[in-house]
């Protein structure tokens, strides 16, 4: 199984990595494929996908090397289950490839798409927060619900940079059209970091540390509130001078005290990672056995 | 979809700077979602609300333009007259309708505007002249034009699974949210890939300097904008010190 696997991936360099794939998919995998497949699906983190497998050496020449990994992309998806397959047997060159793994004009759009979901999704919970009772419920309810795309995400893209990059691109557009809560970009930044590196250190394998990851990630939602517990006064103003109203600006204040403020924080990790573990199941249901995941 | 994801501008009209639109978007959702009202804010407001409206009627999408101003009108109209009257809970509901319509409406057209009038090569240029890293730029620009395609695509599987039985009406909330979301997720996979490819032969994400054609800059109506953008700053500067 290793040694194929040495030999497809360098293969796929000399530019004939169709042919390849194919092949290898139809020698050694047929029948620990359909193992795999089941298998996997108690652990969608298993192993690092062609692409990477791929970038390993992938530094020598633009165009024969990019075209070669997309054909092999397509192939492995057209034999629908050669994915999993190929994930599994490219255990020896993962940890060569975790050096120099770039992210390709394709994780960077899929960064981009499922960014967009998040945000909509995430969106239109949000608007239940005006109703003043369901403020604190928000840090509960946005990790959660933004769970299923985050998790599909780090599953296309195992590679450093896609989870920072996402909540950069959340607190942006939470800038563009948000305005109240520009606290999400900067404590996005130090959450994506943190949450990289925990799922750098399981080798983009680990479930359990991509769960912890999005939970970590998710915490980054607290900067809606930061001004609400840091600058309370001054947010109260805001608030009344905004055109909310009196009433509702009280009502934001009392479901808003100080001590909830850490809760928060917990209820963003907690529900991340509860969000995260629904993500995951979904994943398992619908894309594992699609052969998208 | 693909009339807003390669939209051009083609069909004439205005044509802004991507940078400037971007600084008005910047400024109208800071100035109107955390902006109060009082001495230049009165003059600021409006003029903010109706900017984004107007260039939709400038870029000849008249029949948006006409929808959101209507909108915008009556919403304006209950906030200013209307919640006086009324307290309690239904104050809560009509000031959440109200709120979200006066306070995000504008942000949200101006948004669509900056959207469907700007092409990706437009932007990217932008972006470059910007000096922003392709590994914010990419995504931020598949991701702005993605969500009119979030929409479409949602339309499309709300009616695929309507047609089968399957609607808010009874359904359990989850399973709802599992219906429409996995879907969604499954056709904009395909999407992603599609566009990845496109991408690739125009060359994205090669180790050269991309070159573009397109020919951006700052014209006399970007002047025009950008004045009306540093009034509203004014304002808002100035209401921020008084309160």
């Amino acid at each position: 199984m290793g040694n194929s696997s040495n030999m497809t991936s360098s293969d796929v360099i000399r530019g004939n990595g169709s042919v390849n794939v194919k092949d290898n998919s139809n020698t050694s995998g047929s029948e620990s494929n359909k193992v795999n497949v089941i298998d996997n699906s108690s652990d969608i983190f298993n192993g690092i996908s062609e692409d990477s497998k791929v970038n390993a050496k992938d530094n020598s020449g633009y165009n024969t090397t990019e075209i070669a990994k997309d054909n092999s992309d397509y192939n492995t998806k057209e034999i629908a289950n050669g994915n999993a397959k190929n994930t599994k047997s490219g255990g020896n060159s993962n940890i060569k490839s975790n050096a120099k793994n770039r992210l390709k004009p394709k994780d960077l759009i899929n960064i981009g798409i499922f960014t967009a979901i998040f945000f909509v999704i995430v969106f239109a919970v949000s608007f239940v927060g005006y109703i003043p009772i369901f403020i604190p419920a928000l840090a509960a309810l946005c990790p959660l619900a933004g769970g299923i795309p985050f998790m599909l995400l780090v599953t296309k893209v195992r590679k450093f940079g896609a989870m920072l990059i996402m909540i950069i691109l959340v607190g942006l557009v939470y800038i563009l059209v948000g305005g109240i809560s520009s606290w999400i970009l900067p404590i996005g930044i130090v959450t994506g970091l943190i949450a990289e590196l925990i799922v750098k250190s399981g080798g983009y394998k680990s479930a359990k540390k991509a769960i912890i990851a999005y939970g970590v990630w998710s915490i980054a939602i607290f900067g809606n509130f930061v001004p609400a517990f840091f600058t309370r006064d001054a947010y109260y103003q805001v608030i009344i001078a905004s055109g909310y109203g009196q009433e509702y600006a009280d009502a934001y204040m009392s479901f808003m005290p100080d001590w909830i403020a850490p809760i928060l924080v917990l209820a963003c990790f907690v529900f991340g990672c509860l969000g995260a573990i629904i993500g995951r199941a979904v994943l398992k249901k619908h894309f594992v056995r699609a052969g998208m995941a | 979809m693909t009339k807003e994801i390669f939209s051009e501008n083609s069909e004439g009209g205005l044509r802004l700077d991507p940078r400037t639109k971007l600084l008005m978007l910047v400024v109208i959702s800071v100035v109107l979602t955390t902006g109060g009202y009082g001495q230049m804010m009165t003059l600021a407001r409006p003029l903010l609300a109706v900017m984004p409206i107007v260039l939709l009627a400038c870029s000849r999408r008249y029949s948006a333009a006409v929808i959101c101003s209507l909108t915008f009108a009556l919403a304006y109209f209950a906030e200013i007259f209307l919640l006086q009257f009324v307290g309690g809970l239904l104050n809560f509901i009509l000031l959440a309708c109200v709120g979200i319509l006066v306070r995000f409406m504008p942000c949200i057209v101006m948004a669509y505007f900056l959207v469907s009038t700007t092409t990706v090569s437009d932007f990217m240029a932008a972006m470059r002249k910007m000096h922003v890293s392709e590994k914010i730029a990419i995504p931020l620009s598949v991701m702005f034009r993605f969500f009119p395609t979030v929409r479409d695509e949602y339309a499309a599987i709300g009616d695929a699974m309507r047609m089968r039985g399957i609607s808010f009406a009874g359904g359990k909330p989850l399973k709802m949210l599992e219906y429409r979301v996995v879907p969604m997720m499954m056709c904009s996979l395909k999407i992603g890939e599609e566009l990845s490819c496109a991408a690739l032969t125009r060359g994205l994400g090669a180790p050269i300097k991309r070159t573009n054609i397109n020919n951006i800059g700052f014209h006399a109506q970007d002047y025009v904008s950008i004045l009306l953008c540093a009034i509203s700053i004014v304002a808002y500067v100035q209401w921020v010190l008084v309160s």
